[in-house]
Parts: C-alpha cells; structure tokens; sequence
C-alpha cells in the first residue's frame, strides 16, 4: 500500500527534528539539531540540495511552508526561542524575518489556512502562543497564553465552517473564523477562536491524556458537517476528537489506540480519513476509520521495506 | 562614649546549643533558635542575659530543622512551624513556658525546603519540598494539606504575598510560579527569572505586586509580577546570594552572602533600590558565617528597627538600624538633630558624609571601624578588595550549606543521614526494587582541595567487588571535576551515581564503560540544560508527515538492533533528561543518548555482541536520521490519473458519463465504473423535468433525489472529495449562462447592482425564505432593493418546482460547493490548473475569498495614468483604477485579461472576443499574447492564481 519512492540522505550532523514537503509535494524542507534548516528539491526519485538556511543558534524543531499564493515562504522554530521566516526570492533563500518574542523554546509552528492572509501560528514552552499576521510589509504579533507551564503543538482548523455546510445557501459573504488548538503540558488541548480581534476559548478544553500532549492536527475539511482533532501525548495514547456541530459545540473523544511508547507526531491525509502516527519507538503506522467508525492499522510503514537504511554500515559495525 | 548611633553595638550573646535556623515572633520578644536536639527560645528583651527555654525535640528522627517560623498574627502568638526532613511540625504553648508538639505535617515525600505562614490567615500555612509538591495547611485540620499546588521542579522557596491574601509565589530552580489560592493547583503565573538556582524570595511590604528574587549566580532582581517581561531592578556582587529580605523601612532591602570559606566578615549587606550599584551598608561584626537574619518587630510607631542575626559560631547578634542608615534608605527621619546634639561628636565625622547619598556610604572612619561592629562598610570591597585565594572564590559555599541547600536534581536518588559533625552522609539509590546505599565521608579539606571517600555500604544489586570500585571510580572522577571547576560534589554524584546504576542494573554485568571524557564534536555541542528545560519537550526524532496530495514524508532513528522493544525503556519527557542523564558535567547530544539507551536495551535482551574496540567517530553516523518518502496514493480514494482524464461537460452529460466509465475502466476501478454506468442513467433525457409545476418531477421518485443521496452519503464515509465533486458537476443546475471562467469572476459584482440577473437573484433568496426569513442580515446590501413581501403565488409556486426538480437538495448548496472547492484545491496541488478551472465553475456561491485573492504580492501593476506601481489594483496617488481596456479604452474595475509579457490586456470579454480571431495583441505591439502568456504561466506556476483571479 505505501511505497517507498525514495529515501533522501539529508547529510544532517545530528537528528532529523521535522521534515515537510511544500504545497505542490515537490520541495522537501529538512530541520535538525544541527541549527540548520536545509532545501531539497525532490523530483522522480531525484533530489537535489536547493538551500542550507543558517541563522538558528540552538537544534531546529520544526518547519512549516506557506501557500505558494505568497511566494516561497518556510518558517523554522528553534530551542533558541527564535521563529525564522525564510524567504526565496529570484531563486535565493534569506531570512526575511525573525521573531524573538517567545522566553523559552518555540515548539511548534504552522501557517494559517490561506484564506487568511499570510497568519502564522507558534506555540512555545513558555506556555504562549503567537499569532503572527504580516500587514502592509510588516509583522504583527499577537500573544495568547495557551497552557501555563508550556505549550508543545498548535493547528489550525480549515477556513471552512463545518457548521455553515447545512445551513441554506444565501448571498451574503461567508466570513471565515480563525480557529485553533493547541496542546500543552497541562495534559490539555484548547481549542481558540479570533472574535473581534481577540483569541479566546471556543469551548472547555478537551481533557482526556493524563500526560503532556505532545502534537494536535486539526483534520482538513472536505465539506463534511463535522471537525476532527487528532492528539497524541506522552501517555502513549491518540485520540481522535469529533465536533458534530449539529450536536453543540461538543467534542467527543474516541481513544485511536494505545501505543507501546510516547507518541510524537499525527498528521492528517488531505482527506482527512488517514492518519499517520509515530512516536518514541521509531515507528509510524497509519490509521484508517472504517465504515463502521473503528480505527484501523492500515500500514506499518517500516524502513526496512522495500530499500536498505541509507547507513548499512552503522549496522554493521559493532557498537561497543 | 562614642556617639550613640555607634556605640550601640550589635548585642552579642552567645548560646549554649548549635542551631540551623532561627526565628522571631510577631511581638518582637521571642527568638526561636531550632537545632539539632533541642529548641531554645530567646527573650530578646533580656539580651544579652541568655536563659533560653529549651524544649527538647520528640521524635527518633532528629535531623537538622531546615527553618522555622513563628505565627505571624497576635491571636496564635506562642505558635510556631519548623521543617525538618519531610515533615513540618507546629509547637504551641498556652503560657510560653510549656512548649509542646500540636501537629505533625505529612505529606511532602522529599525534603522540605520552606515554609510560610499566611499573612492574613492565622490557620494557613504553606510548605513547599523538592517533591515538586507545595502544600497548604489548615492547622485546624493538620492530617491532610487543604490545597496542593504541583510543578515539575523541586521548590526551593515558597512565601505569601504581603498584600494579597491568595496570592503566593514559589521557586524551583531558575523559576518563580506565582499561585492563587482561589486558582487552584494552576500556575497563575511563570517567570523565568535567574540563569541559576534562587536560593531566596521575598515580597515586597508595600507594593502588592513587587518581590525580590536571590539567586546562585551572585545577583538579585526586583520583579513586578503584572509585568515580568523583564525584572524592574537588578543587583550584583560577585559571590553567590542566600538570601533577600526587604527592610520594613524606606526602600532598604538586605541580602545575605552564601557562606564563604575564610570571608566572614562581610556577608550581610543593606542596599537602597533608589540605586542598586552599590550596598549602601554592610554589617560587619560576625566572626562565623552568618546562617540567618530576620527583623524584629517592634512598636507601630517606633522609627527604630533592630535586625537579629545567627551566626555558626552560636553567636545571637541585634543590631540597632540607627536613623542615618535609614536615611540612607529613603526615609525621611525626623531625628537627625537629636542624634548629634545628644551624641559625642568626637566619632562622628561620618554621618554627615554618610547622609548624602547612598554611594558615598562609604569611609566610615578608622575611629568608628575600630572596635565597633556597626560599621559602613566600603563598598568597592566587594569588587575584589577582599584577599581571597581563587579557590575560596570558585568554591562558594561550605559543606553545611552545600547540604541545606541540597536539592536532588534526580528522582531515584536520596540523601540520608546527614551527619554535619562527622562529615558524613548516605546516598540511597533506588532503581526499581534495587537499593543501594553508597556512604560519603567528606574530609576537613572538603570541599576546597579534597573531595569526599565513598564506600558501598549496602547494595542487592551490586555484588562484585569490581563493579564496586568502578562505580567508586567513576564517582570520583566526577568529584575531581567538580573540584576543578570549583563547585560543589554531592549534586553532581547523585545525578552521576542515579545514570550508572542505571547502566549496571539494566547490563547486569561489571563493566562499567561510562566514559567521562569523550569529545563531542563542537558542532554537536548543544546549549542544552537552561533552567527551562524541564518544560521543553523531548525532541521528536521520528516522524511522518502527508505532504502535497498522495505524498507521506517519514524521517526515523537509525537503529542498530533489528529487534526494538527488547527491556524497553520509556522515552523521556522533557529535555531536562537529556542533561540529568548527562554524564558528568558533559552536555550530551541526542545521538549520544540514544546510543546508550539502545546499549542498555541491548544488553538486557542480551544481544551482547563480541567488543570489538571502542567506536570511534560514530557519533555523526549514530545523530544520522533515516528519511524517506513515500507514496501513499494507494490509500487515498482520490487518484490523480483518474483526475487527468475525468471529463467535465455540463452540456453533454451522458457523453461525460460515458467518458469518465472507460477513464475508471482505465486505471481498473469497477467500483467507480460501475458508479458512472449508473449515474448515467439517472441522466437521461427522458428524466429530465418539465417546466410544468404539476407535474411531479423525476426527484421525487425514490431512485430520484434518494438516490444520489445515499451515493453522495457513501462517498462522504469514505471521503472520496474527487468522486464528491463530480457528482455535484454532474447533478448541479445551471445557474449561469455564460461558460466562461471569467464571467463567474464577475458575478459578485452582478449580484449587487444589475437587476437584470434578478432572477438568479431571487431564486437563492427564496431558497432562504422557506427557512429563515428573519434571520436574513442585509449587511451592507443595496437599501433600495425591497425583498418582495406580496409576491405572486403563481411565480412562488414556479421557484419552489424549480426547487423541488432538482436532484441534488438545494439547501445544502454550501456544502456542494466545498466538495468543489476541496477538489479544485487538491486539483492546484496536482497543478491540473484546467480542470480546477472547470471545477470551480460549477460553485453555486462563487462569492468566496479563494477566488477574491486579488492581490499582486508578485504582480506589481503600474498605473496608466501616473506610471506609479503598487501592487493594489488602484493607483495609491491618482486613486484611480490602473487598467485600461485596450479594445474599449474605458477602466477596468472587475475582472482583467493581461498578457504577462507586453502588460496589455481589458474586459475579459473584450479581450476574449478579440482572441478568437486573432493572435497578435490588440495594440498592436506584435505581442503574441495568448501563446507568450501560457508560456510564462506555465513556467512560473505560482503566478497563476493572479492571472486567474
């Protein structure tokens, strides 16, 4: 079912922190504990060292790519409490802005759906979440104090109203509503909501891990009348949260599985019905929700399928 | 005599008995000093006759009491708490001379580091331990605290605010937690204050929102909490600060030196916060290390302030804050003239020298100094004037202190019968059901040139002798670094003693090869193990993300056993792991701490494999992640061949049915086949409804509307967006008469003021009426169109057939139109820019943002009036609209045609009409238009959205 088409030796000096491909699925954006964010362009089998960004003073965490309607834009958080907005113009990659407003490691970041405008999202340790718009060529930041002892992941929610789907059609310009969650170290995930300028809880937080939740993806929407948020935390459990919204403002829980190990990351299908999750123990399985609603392991998508490591020889060699 | 303010000489009394900690009660007459074995409470007033009360210690455990404090309010007087071990206990007295035990506190599980009573409450105390935990209790109802607040670090501190009967603040390590008694067990608020551990804290008097932080690293911050961005004011000296106390006068405030080796002399320093540069005092007099300091309290309206100090030596000293000192402090006193006229002037060349500023606090002249302990001390001393050899100054503090102020960074591993007479302590580590007890004995050299001996004392897990010496080696080798980098070993061996147990229990084999001094390369050198790191996650090293459409991005760990799992151990939390598990004082990087776990795992699954010489340099090999990426489409019901050579003709519907069964039939989907072999029968003409409203239209029947419903209701289960949103292209009615992609982009424009498409117009509104009349919001539509209330029954009866004909439910028309959107999205990222065109003509409300993106974030469009350019399509200075029609010659407000090589182009209609016929640009600047512009959009897709939009 999953094939590998191939497999990329980044030349990190350290851990590979987070990887994502861009819009169109043909540029790969790399981070590491090496302080360096680097550029691949991936191409049939192919790929090609596009940029070696450098301007992080501590282990890169995570990347995000804006929509292509802004131009190439990648944004990159660090340990070194920085968020870095990278910027390709006439083929070369620069830094175009950097924001210093978090106290402690930013974890986490994701552009806003581009409905939007070019809105990025950063959640950091210091238990805030940023929200940062870029206005008439410049940037504003706008703070939330998410969780109080750190906040570890953010999302944003389609710029579709599922609840609007129903509702008879009219001429009126649908305004959308920003929409986040956010999971921190109080074992919690919230979900915000910009009313009038301000970020506020939409609803009572989605309270069901017993320990820190370490990643939140909000599905994305394809016209359905519902709202999923997959969550994954260190109790080694996901859970899949579902908002019909003909039934309230309710988000019910539904445990995916328990994990033999800490869960670090979900994502979700442009669909919205697979998720891939891995995790503390090196694996990452994708999951599927059959017709009769019941999670499913679709794929264990291990690297020993169908290619070698990158490294045979670290196998080899012994390790004492 | 001298004069008065100076020979007024701390009163010195010295007590029978040693004591850790010391505290006055609320009257000012009682002095509690808290040993070992027994308490000896102190009337001040009888100073310096000493005839302590002792009450005798009950209990077997009878450890050092870490503080002690008396019940701050006049109706609970004779009460006070001392902290010893894990428990704090509350003495009484009815009459003050028979003290007995009235509570025991239980509930902290580590140490207890502090204790305070509540300022407005003379029943609540709080106590805080390096459990993490910080308790309040009700000393009506001692079995249990009243209220629990958790962190992730140890506290070191815990102290009410002055003003605020529900506020408190907490430290742990490097960071203060402020708390709210009505909040609950949630940090209130978090501050990241010091670089290093504060030792102390203390609230301001007056201002409700200021506290005072000490810290390890030699400097002291005054924070306003409502603001705690960055501190208000700092102070620093160049040894490590204990503690910090605000003067109950002016804007004085005190701070006490962590004990140094031979500098006893000048610990104690007053400081005004008008200027924080320099002391404006030092209370010099103490021949030991000053342990504590409090104030006494005295009459309201007395101006006089006496400070009562403890020191080692057993020494109670009391010093008089004389009124010029105040003065130093900014208070306004009214008894200068008193002092001189009643003093001996012969000494006091000072204090007009004294009462100018708080820098020149300074020279007190060698008649005072001598003899005297009360004495202005020279500042400039602090700036290394002191004589002191590099070890005294690297090594700050002493065993005593290095002892109380113990805070076991790790969780298997506790400090036991401390023995500050002998030099002696035991460390307890436990792992599991594995205990084992390692014995320190810390000779007089401690901690300046020698480090301590250690001996297993008892151990179930070790049992060989070599195991024994190596872990002993390795110890002290971490104890010798320690030295050498001049700070203080206990800390450091528990961390070290709590990794190498682990690496014996889970190898259970004696060879220890934790090695201390392997290089790290510098670039794998991380700034890993800030005090914040306890809230810093773990760093994900394995992960997968879906990118683009049918792509799955996975990075992962390179393994070296085939077989994981095996004696696995949990993934840590925080980063924090990375730097306790740290061998020695070495900052590890994430290779290297999973090398070692996978080590440890090996060797409890016992895949031992032959050592075959150490690894050298595999440390980069080791940090190398696995990526890789995969294709996932195989999984997903959308499928990018099938979106190539589906077929969109809304004129033709049977000819597309036709076309998109043998486009499935291709690629091998029967299911889809058979999907459009029936949809096209539901297409036929002879379905297809009369305008006759009494006829009963093909919708009703149950293979009508029903049908497609329950179609549309599977595909939504399996979330095939592209199967979706055929079926709306295929079942949505025309709305518009124009084919064109442009026109759609116009239509916004249509609706609000050209009545001629009113019937378009109405037909959605009435949709609307059925429903929800009222709730219909004009928001900023034209007033002058009235909503027809008196409409003709016969043109209603029209609309609702119209309705009714149709087979897809018109009142879910949004919900079509995000199945077309989601597609056409999924259709940009294929960059199959036709046929999200064709999609997105299908939108019933094409009113959306997606479309209305007409901005030139890469397009900058010059005017034709001014030759300005901006990327808004009205020019900035002229305010009018830039484009000009090349064929019409008229503005163009709505939507343009421009070709992206010569910059010309108009209506899009105009622009159409001329390019059926021709090829060259209208202009005639011989630009071939339509060919040069599909080029340059070809080549560059990101421009693409404009050109459409």
């Amino acid at each position: 079912m999953v094939s590998i088409i191939n497999s990329i030796d980044t030349a990190h000096e350290d851990m590979i922190h987070d990887a994502q491909m861009d819009f169109y699925g043909i540029r790969l954006a790399t981070c590491s504990s090496d302080r360096s964010v680097k550029l691949f362009d991936v191409n049939n089998g192919q790929h090609t060292q596009v940029a070696d960004l450098r301007g992080h003073e501590g282990p890169v965490w995570q990347v995000a790519w804006a929509h292509p309607v802004y131009g190439n834009i990648l944004a990159s958080c660090s340990y070194d409490t920085k968020v870095i907005i990278w910027k390709e113009t006439n083929g070369v990659w620069e830094k175009h802005y950097e924001y210093t407003g978090h106290e402690s490691s930013v974890n986490s970041v994701e552009w806003a759906p581009h409905e939007f405008g070019l809105v990025l999202a950063a959640a950091s340790s210091d238990g805030s979440v940023s929200i940062l718009t870029h206005k008439e060529g410049t940037w504003e930041a706008q703070k939330i104090n998410a969780h109080n002892i750190g906040c570890n992941a953010v999302s944003w929610a389609p710029a579709v109203q599922p609840g609007s789907l129903l509702e008879p059609p009219s001429t009126q310009t649908q305004t959308h509503v920003k929409r986040i969650v956010t999971g921190g170290c109080d074992n919690l995930a919230k979900v915000w909501k910009e009313e009038n300028g301000e970020w506020q809880q939409e609803c009572a937080p989605l309270e069901a891990h017993s320990d820190w939740v370490r990643d939140v993806a909000w599905a994305p929407s394809i016209g359905l009348p519902q709202s999923m948020i997959a969550t994954c935390s260190q109790d080694n459990r996901v859970i899949i949260w579902i908002n019909d919204e003909s039934t309230g403002n309710q988000w019910t829980p539904k445990i995916l599985n328990t994990f033999s190990d800490v869960v670090w990351n979900v994502s979700w299908s442009i669909t919205g019905n697979i998720l891939a999750v891995s995790g503390g123990d090196n694996k990452v399985s994708l999951w599927k929700e059959s017709l009769e609603g019941q999670w499913v392991c679709v794929s264990n998508v291990n690297k020993g399928d169908g290619q070698n490591p990158p490294h045979p020889t670290t196998d080899a060699q012994p390790e004492q | 005599m001298a004069g008065r303010w100076s020979t007024e000489n701390p009163l010195k009394s010295v007590l029978p008995r040693n004591a850790s900690a010391l505290a006055l009660d609320c009257t000012g007459k009682l002095a509690l000093l808290a040993g070992h074995q027994s308490f000896d409470i102190v009337k001040l007033d009888n100073l310096p006759i000493v005839k302590p009360i002792c009450v005798s210690r009950k209990g077997k455990m009878k450890t050092d009491v870490t503080a002690a404090e008396w019940n701050p309010h006049d109706a609970e007087k004779l009460q006070f708490a001392t902290i010893s071990n894990q428990v704090a206990e509350i003495y009484n007295s009815n009459q003050g001379d028979d003290w007995i035990l009235e509570h025991t506190l239980k509930a902290h599980t580590r140490n207890v580091s502090d204790l305070n009573w509540s300022v407005f409450d003379p029943c609540l105390l709080a106590t805080c331990s390096a459990d993490t935990y910080t308790y309040l209790w009700d000393t009506r109802t001692p079995k249990k605290p009243c209220m629990e607040f958790s962190a992730i670090a140890g506290a070191g501190q815990v102290k009410w605010n002055k003003k605020n009967p529900d506020t408190l603040a907490t430290v742990h390590e490097g960071g203060i937690r402020l708390w709210d008694k009505k909040k609950g067990n949630q940090t209130v608020h978090c501050i990241s204050a010091h670089p290093s551990t504060i030792y102390g804290l203390d609230w301001s008097p007056v201002e409700e929102n200021y506290l005072a932080t000490a810290a390890q690293d030699g400097t002291a911050k005054i924070w306003d909490i409502t603001d705690s961005a960055k501190c208000k004011d700092e102070l620093r000296t160049d040894s490590a600060l204990w503690r910090i106390r605000y003067a109950p006068f002016g804007d004085g405030i005190i701070t006490l030196m962590l004990p140094q080796i031979r500098q006893v002399d000048k610990m104690l320093f007053l400081w005004s916060q008008s200027d924080l540069s320099l002391p404006v005092f030092s209370f010099t007099g103490h021949e030991d290390n000053i342990l504590d300091f409090h104030w006494r309290k005295m009459r309201e309206d007395s101006t006089d302030y006496q400070l009562v100090t403890w020191s080692r030596d057993r020494k109670l000293l009391v010093w008089r804050v004389e009124p010029h000192i105040q003065r130093l402090c900014g208070v306004d006193t009214p008894d200068v003239m008193e002092m001189h006229s009643s003093g001996d002037l012969d000494a006091l060349s000072a204090p007009p020298s004294l009462s100018h500023s708080s820098g020149t606090a300074t020279p007190t002249q060698g008649s005072i100094q001598n003899g005297h302990g009360f004495i202005g001390e020279s500042p400039h001393l602090l700036d290394g004037g002191v004589s002191t050899s590099p070890e005294e100054n690297k090594m700050g503090i002493t065993l005593d202190q290095e002892l109380s102020r113990l805070q076991v960074p790790v969780r298997d591993v506790m400090v036991d019968k401390i023995d500050r007479v002998n030099r002696t302590c035991v460390l307890v580590c436990t792992v599991g059901k594995n205990l084992t007890e390692l014995g320190l004995i810390f000779p007089e050299m401690y901690p300046v040139q020698a480090i301590p001996h250690f001996k297993v004392v008892s151990s179930n897990c070790i049992r060989d002798l070599i195991t024994q010496e190596n872990l002993i080696k390795s110890l002290q080798e971490t104890c010798y670094h320690q030295l050498e980098i001049g700070k203080p070993c206990i800390e450091a061996c528990t961390k070290q003693l709590s990794a190498l147990m682990d690496a014996i229990i889970l190898s259970g084999q004696s060879n220890l090869s934790v090695t201390t001094n392997r290089p790290v390369p510098p670039s794998l050198r991380h700034n890993y193990g800030g005090m914040m790191d306890g809230n810093v996650p773990f760093p994900k090293t394995c992960g997968a993300r879906f990118c683009g459409v049918d792509k799955l991005i996975v990075f992962s760990r390179p393994s070296i056993s085939k077989k994981g799992g095996v004696g696995f151990l949990g993934t840590p939390k925080a980063l924090s792991a990375l730097s306790v598990s740290t061998i020695s004082s070495e900052v590890r990087s994430l290779g290297t701490y999973y090398k070692d776990r996978e080590r440890k795992q090996k060797r409890t699954g016992r895949h031992r494999r032959k050592s075959g010489g150490q690894e050298t340099g595999q440390t980069s090999n080791f940090s190398r992640s696995f990526l890789a990426l995969c294709d996932v489409s195989l999984l997903l019901p959308i499928h990018h061949n099938l979106a190539e050579s589906y077929k969109i003709i809304p004129d033709d519907i049977p000819l597309m049915c036709s076309l998109n069964t043998k486009a499935a039939a291709a690629i091998g989907r029967s299911d889809l086949v058979q999907t459009w072999s029936m949809v096209a029968h539901a297409c036929v003409s002879n379905l297809s409804p009369s305008s006759d409203p009494d006829q009963t239209p093909w919708a009703y029947h149950p293979f009508g509307r029903n049908l497609i419903m329950s179609l549309f209701e599977h595909y939504c289960n399996i979330h095939d967006v592209q199967m979706l949103a055929m079926l709306c292209c295929i079942f949505k009615p025309h709305l518009h008469h124009s084919n064109t992609v442009y026109s759609q982009m116009s239509k916004p424009f249509v609706y609000s003021n050209d009545s001629s498409d009113s019937a378009v117009f109405r037909r959605q509104w009435s949709s609307n009426s059925l429903s929800s009349l009222i709730n219909i919001n004009l928001a900023d539509a034209d007033d002058d169109y009235k909503f027809n209330e008196q409409r003709d029954p016969q043109e209603e009866e029209m609309e609702q057939h119209h309705n009714c004909k149709q087979l897809l439910d018109p009142s879910k028309a949004r919900q079509y139109d995000q199945f077309l959107l989601s597609y056409a999205e999924i259709l940009f990222r294929w960059k199959l820019l036709d046929q999200r065109a064709q999609v997105l003509q299908r939108l019933t409300n094409p009113n959306h943002p997606v479309r209305n993106l007409l901005n030139f974030s890469d397009l900058i469009v010059s005017c034709y009036n001014c030759r300005k350019s901006s990327p808004s399509i009205r020019c900035d200075s002229c305010r009018r609209y830039k484009f000009q029609c090349s064929i019409c010659h008229l503005m163009v407000k709505g939507c343009s045609f421009f070709c992206l090589v010569c910059g010309h182009g108009g209506h899009v209609t105009h622009m159409m009409n001329w390019f059926q016929l021709e090829s060259l640009c209208p202009t005639g600047c011989g630009c071939e238009c339509e060919l040069k512009t599909k080029k340059e959009l070809e080549k560059s897709i990101a421009l693409t959205p404009q050109g459409l939009g």
